[in-house]
């Protein structure tokens, strides 16, 4: 059997930690897509593909010494892709001149969220969701990211300001 | 510690040491920038929280065909012929068999192995207008762009908006449970959810908005108040579920009296009387220039009468110096004097509290208003007795009196009372989206009687 010469492992032998990651994993960054991009049968896509890619990059020669953080890290990713891809949602006029009343339902809300972390640049948006919805540190980030927490602490530093700025416009 | 270093540190304070959290700290308490900066992350991470949780499993199907890939249960082809190259070929062939194998037991996931699947997600569409007809849970809403469809059922979540804060900031997330039975024809509403190719909005979530009478009281029946309102005289109902509130004060036991402003939200009275689940009773206030101090005491001159007001906490009243301008609001009790809940006070007094101020603007409320010191090209900076603020002025913001009626940049004079609110500007200036200008001078209720700012400043 082959055996990949950066990590010496075979492929079934990758497929099997794959395995137990998705064992371990599958609920939990499930249930991390599932908030990101809002709905259930989109979010089950992106975990099937979040191992795909996961696979492939043991395949390539990735060891993660995090399982768990890298795993975020590619679902992010999908999930960023994903909401970049989305048409934008729009609110259809008021009638007339009525100031009319405060609809930001649940859905609309986090759906502007959601609007808003698509036009954040990759890295911020990588920092943030990691930092903010998969709860990892700014060192556990800069690991994923192949940098210094210093330059991960910046990005976050930018992604809330660009966020803000953004949600103010949005919902204004 | 530097500012720079600080604002990459406020996303992380969870993650810092407890020194490091206390160096953080001390200088938060001395720098408005930073503290704006925190404020300002706060909020968006109090925003990014409109995401909801989810406690769902991965659906079976996604399971299974996840594990049956990873059984080795399938291969690319360029694989197996990578594999058979170097001389595995059984395996290749057992693959082969597996692969035939798992087609059966696997047929869940139509996508090639390894292709990146794209969810299409439909996107979620908003209708916002005037119902004008309902049937069998399909509304007919005339928006500005026509009237368009929306489409209920049994997923549709719908609820009631509208209610005055404090008790809509609450609301506001989670709604009042409404029916569909609830809706009709004369209701405003908000609905989310996809299109679909016929262009009718499949609902997920229907918002129907209460409807808010503002009047004065005439006089009250039983379980009635007759409110004089643009529209004519106006009877509501009130009962024993009826919330009266006072500024963000619950009131016990009311008593309306004739000349009460009132502002009235219930459900809209589809027939007969509309009943009101919150009646606001407008908080009694003044504005004005002190011209006594006596303890915490003070008198207040008023464009057209003088008013006591006392101060409960007495730690402010060193504030409070006679030819100061305050305004202040709160409860008038059976001798006319007026018991402050919320106050401020013009000074020009070093500040004391620098995120007081900051707060005091970017709480987005028109009562954080201040005196205008200085105006230049795009700026004004104003005082607000605990500190100066610069606000920021561009062609987006909008200036209007604090009646609400529209004004113009011009109307900003140095001295004038002034509201803002808008965007914090990394350097600790407010980027205004709204100026609220209460000018005295430019007030359409009494020219005579000017603001003292303005006789100071104002040749």
């Amino acid at each position: 059997m082959a055996i990949d010469a950066l990590t010496g492992l075979s492929a079934r032998d990758q497929r099997e930690r794959v395995a137990g990651w998705f064992a371990d994993y599958a609920t939990p960054v499930y249930r991390y897509l599932v908030r990101l991009v809002g709905d259930e049968e989109g979010a089950a896509d992106l975990l099937q593909d979040t191992f795909i890619q996961a696979l492939k990059a043991l395949g390539r020669g990735s060891d993660p010494v995090n399982p768990s953080a890298w795993l975020y890290r590619i679902a992010t990713n999908l999930a960023y892709n994903t909401l970049r891809r989305r048409r934008r949602f729009r609110w259809l006029p008021f009638l007339g001149d009525e100031p009319g009343p405060g609809f930001e339902g649940d859905v609309a809300l986090a759906q502007s969220v959601r609007q808003c972390l698509a036009q954040l640049k990759p890295h911020e948006a990588e920092a943030l969701l990691l930092h903010e919805y998969a709860g990892l540190t700014s060192g556990e980030i800069a690991a994923q990211t192949n940098t210094n927490p210093s330059t991960v602490r910046g990005r976050l530093s930018r992604a809330y300001a660009h966020f803000a700025e953004l949600y103010q416009k949005e919902n204004r | 510690m530097e500012c720079q270093e600080v604002q990459r540190l406020l996303p992380v304070r969870q993650e810092l040491s407890h020194e490091k959290n206390s160096a953080l700290q001390a200088h938060l308490v001395t720098c408005a920038t930073c503290t704006a900066e925190w404020n300002r992350i706060e909020r968006t991470q109090r925003e990014l929280l409109r995401l909801p949780y989810s406690n769902s499993q991965p659906p079976e199907k996604t399971i299974s065909a996840v594990q049956a890939r990873l059984a080795g249960r399938r291969f690319t082809f360029p694989k197996i012929l990578n594999e058979a190259a170097t001389g595995v070929f059984l395996v290749a062939v057992v693959g082969l068999l597996l692969l035939s194998l798992s087609s059966l037991r696997a047929p869940v996931n139509p996508a090639a192995p390894g292709a990146v699947v794209t969810p299409d997600a439909k996107p979620i569409m908003g209708v916002k207008g005037k119902v004008t007809s309902v049937s069998n849970g399909t509304i007919k809403v005339e928006t500005g762009e026509g009237i368009k469809v929306v489409q209920t059922n049994d997923q549709t979540v719908f609820n009631w908006v509208g209610l005055p804060p404090p008790l809509g900031d609450g609301l506001k997330q989670n709604g009042q449970a409404a029916q569909v039975s609830d809706i009709v024809a004369g209701l405003s509403l908000g609905a989310v959810g996809t299109l679909t190719k016929d262009n009718v909005l499949v609902a997920q979530q229907v918002s129907i908005a209460l409807e808010e009478i503002q009047g004065e009281a005439t006089g009250t029946g039983a379980n009635t108040i007759t409110l004089k309102t643009p529209k004519g005289d106006q009877v509501i109902q009130v009962n024993a579920q009826t919330i009266y509130l006072q500024g963000k004060q619950q009131l016990q036991a009311v008593v309306i009296k004739p000349g009460d402003q009132i502002i009235a939200t219930g459900k809209p009275a589809t027939a007969g009387n509309f009943v009101a689940q919150v009646v606001i009773l407008k908080q009694p206030g003044v504005e004005g220039v002190i011209t006594a101090v006596n303890g915490n005491t003070i008198t207040v001159q008023d464009q057209d009468r003088t008013v006591t007001v006392v101060v409960e906490n007495s730690a402010q009243v060193k504030d409070f110096q006679v030819g100061r301008y305050l305004a202040a609001e709160g409860t008038v009790d059976g001798s006319g004097v007026l018991h402050a809940t919320s106050l401020f006070v013009t000074s020009g007094e070093a500040a004391k509290s620098s995120d007081e101020a900051d707060k005091a603007v970017i709480a987005n409320e028109p009562k954080s208003k201040g005196r205008v010191v200085a105006i230049s090209n795009g700026t004004i900076t104003l005082d607000f007795g605990i500190g100066q603020r610069i606000i920021q002025i561009n062609a987006q913001t909008e200036f209007r009196h604090m009646d609400g009626q529209p004004a113009q940049a011009s109307d900003l004079v140095v001295g004038a009372i002034v509201g803002a609110d808008g965007t914090p500007a990394g350097d600790g200036s407010l980027i205004a989206a709204h100026v609220y200008i209460a000018d005295p001078a430019s007030s359409p209720r009494s020219p005579d009687q000017a603001a003292p700012g303005n006789n100071k400043k104002q040749p």
